[in-house]
């Protein structure tokens, strides 16, 4: 690539063709405001907030998106700049609600926060706006507001682009324009997998997960409730960032802490349940290899995948997993077993689950997701799981409660559903899963000890990875997509018939996996997901059991009550079955 | 055109050009998009008038992103330069 030089501010730096203005001002130190950019994902120069000069040029250019020239002469910070850039800021604002207080963005809304940078100290514009557009708050995950839009197209870009969903557009024209889904139809109404990687790159609060903390709080203070709490696996690694922690940090034992001190009766962890998930999975696809079943076998654990085939390969179902996701296995079992070992009436038991996710608080919503009620016969247990907060909701309330977070003591999780190895805790990042299935299989196969567990192969955040791992004489081949632009992309190659030597295939909804979920603290971008994948990767090596099969508690509730994988009531209570939504 | 005096025939004709603009503004950029509307309610002698009102042309005609914009603030300065009155006759 051909080398430019380029004069910034008076500073001249040497950049590589292809390079954006903007980029090439962060070299030498200049930070040009910008409002609707997103490195890769919406580099459309809407909000117009990141103009420059360029000498010989009468009009302004966007720096997110025109690359630089040679000998180009940009300057980045005069007298018309600034007034364009406060005036664009202010037409924006004149047709902001200014619920700033009472908003759930309230300190972290990148609006906001340009208006401090920009220094604007009135807002002297009045007159239309599109505070008559009405909230959308049909779908179990994710709510709309319109009203706090600003059109910057960041949850347009994300939804087509890199989730290849395209469940909202752009809606009529000129000043009548505005972000949803077509015909007025509502979100629920649409193919809309409720992934929630719009309300994590929305700048403002036009979209939102939908908050449930009140009724959590109001389950932790009825006293007939016993109100247990299970954790997903990529939590561990996400709590702390909206406590000033630099992303990434190993969090568990303070969120344990935390989570006991807000009340709960026993502090529990989705990762006992997901361990549960790959013997039932890993048994499920030996009895796939050796009976002849379904090939490849693809897994469930991530409730927008599971929407988004539904929707878009409906034909391929059989493909997929039989097994539930690990937070539902963990609400029938919290149900049954943890009931009948404790003595506590089933009735009684509130299950909430912290999730990085917002498609999660569909999952729990869906019709089929009730085995205990069906286990006891029982149609007062409403639901497996009761409540789902996303890891921003949690954050929240911990908030409002005043718990010093950073330096809470160190607790460990309540028995039994409190143990789980290194293989669970790695669900919360792209290729985990697989890595965890396929310490297991190995050795379930084989009958040997697998000595080299780290399967580097199926890690990090190449959009689609794969391996091959030699288990008693069959090549098991594998593969791993994350972000649902990669699992279209593996869903055409099946479609096409090229997949069909492969046995295994993993997919992760959102970009990076669940530490890039939908529900995680705001900002999650690629360098913040790779912090937390590397936080995931050092729980899991300091974690005494690291393969799934080795988690006492799990063998201890095959025995007392499972029996074996794939047993009649391992198939009551923890397998599922797919609705064909297209 | 109607008859009357020379500054009713401006009124006229930049209305006129501005229902263009707003018709053919896209939605796509955010200074066309609002100032579009704003320019809008001032021809109506509602909104915004003198300072501001040429800080919104100037945004549209050099931010936006393409000629719909820009021609649409061109036309709010030269308005503003030649017939300031149009945007407070509310006539």
């Amino acid at each position: 690539m051909a080398k430019l030089t380029v004069t910034i501010d008076g500073q001249a730096v040497e950049v590589e063709e292809g390079t954006s203005i903007l980029k090439a001002a962060a070299l030498v130190g200049v930070r040009i405001p910008t409002l609707c950019y997103l490195e890769n994902i919406n580099e459309v120069g809407a909000c117009r907030i990141c103009v420059v000069e360029v000498e010989g040029k009468e009009d302004f250019v966007t720096a997110c998106n025109t690359p630089v020239e040679d000998g180009m002469v940009v300057r980045t910070n005069t007298p018309a700049l600034r007034a364009a850039r406060r005036t664009t800021l202010e037409l924006i604002l004149s047709d902001h609600p200014m619920e700033c207080l009472t908003c759930v963005r309230n300190g972290n809304c990148e609006l906001q926060a340009l208006a401090a940078q920009l220094n604007v100290r009135a807002v002297r514009v009045s007159g239309a706006t599109h505070a008559d557009l009405p909230r959308d708050d049909s779908t179990s995950g994710i709510v709309r507001d319109p009203r706090k839009c600003i059109v910057c197209h960041r949850c347009i870009s994300v939804c087509a682009d890199v989730q290849t969903v395209g469940a909202i557009e752009l809606q009529g024209q000129g000043f009548d324009a505005f972000v949803g889904p077509p015909a007025n139809l509502k979100l629920a109404e649409t193919r809309c997998v409720q992934c929630g990687q719009c309300a994590l790159v929305c700048p403002t609060a036009a979209i939102v997960e939908k908050d449930d903390t009140d009724k959590v709080w109001t389950a932790l203070l009825d006293p007939t409730k016993h109100v247990v709490v299970q954790t997903a696996p990529a939590t561990r690694v996400t709590i702390g960032d909206m406590f000033g922690l630099p992303p990434g940090t190993p969090v568990v034992g303070k969120m344990v802490a935390a989570l006991r001190r807000l009340g709960f009766d026993a502090v529990f962890d989705t990762d006992f349940a997901a361990d549960l998930t790959i013997m039932e999975e890993g048994s499920e696809l030996i009895e796939r290899l050796t009976k002849g079943g379904v090939l490849p076998q693809f897994t469930s654990c991530s409730p927008g995948w599971i929407k988004f085939i539904e929707h878009f390969y409906p034909e391929f179902l059989p493909h997929v997993s039989t097994c539930k996701s690990p937070q539902q296995m963990f609400g029938a079992v919290a149900k049954t077993y943890y009931a009948q070992r404790q003595g506590i009436d089933p009735e009684s038991i509130f299950v909430v689950s912290v999730m990085p996710c917002t498609a999660k608080k569909f999952e729990a919503e869906r019709p089929e997701m009730n085995a205990a009620s069906r286990y006891w016969n029982n149609p007062r247990i409403a639901r497996d799981v009761d409540v789902v907060l996303t890891s921003r909701e949690l954050g929240r309330m911990l908030k409002q409660a005043g718990i010093d977070f950073p330096n809470l003591p160190d607790e460990e999780y309540d028995e039994p559903l409190g143990l789980s190895t290194g293989a669970a805790a790695i669900f919360g990042a792209t290729g985990g899963v697989m890595e965890a299935a396929l310490r297991t299989a190995y050795e379930l196969v084989t009958g040997k000890t697998l000595e080299q567990i780290d399967f580097h192969a199926v890690r990090g955040l190449d959009g689609i990875k794969e391996a091959v791992v030699p288990m008693n004489g069959i090549n098991v081949k594998v593969m791993v997509g994350h972000g649902l632009r990669n699992a279209r992309q593996i869903m055409e190659k099946l479609k096409a018939g090229e997949l069909k030597d492969y046995h295994f295939i993993e997919i992760m909804c959102c970009p990076g996996g669940c530490i890039g979920g939908g529900g995680q603290p705001i900002p999650t971008d690629t360098a913040v997901r790779q912090k937390r994948i590397d936080g995931i990767y050092r729980v899991d090596a300091a974690m005494p059991y690291r393969k799934s099969h080795e988690n006492p508690q799990i063998k201890k509730l095959y025995e007392e009550f499972l029996e074996k994988p794939l047993s009649h009531k391992s198939h009551a209570l923890l397998h599922t079955h797919y609705t064909p939504r297209n | 055109m109607s008859s009357g005096g020379k500054e009713a025939q401006a009124v006229e004709l930049a209305r006129f050009f501005f229902d263009l603009v707003r018709r053919e503004s896209c939605g796509e950029c955010l200074p066309c998009a609002l100032g579009t509307r704003q320019v809008g309610v001032a021809l109506e002698g509602k909104g915004a008038e003198g300072t501001l009102l040429r800080e919104i042309g100037r945004a549209m005609k050099q931010s936006s992103k393409c000629g719909v914009g820009r021609i649409g603030g061109a036309l709010v300065l030269e308005l503003l330069e030649r017939y300031p009155a149009i945007f407070k006759a509310g006539a």
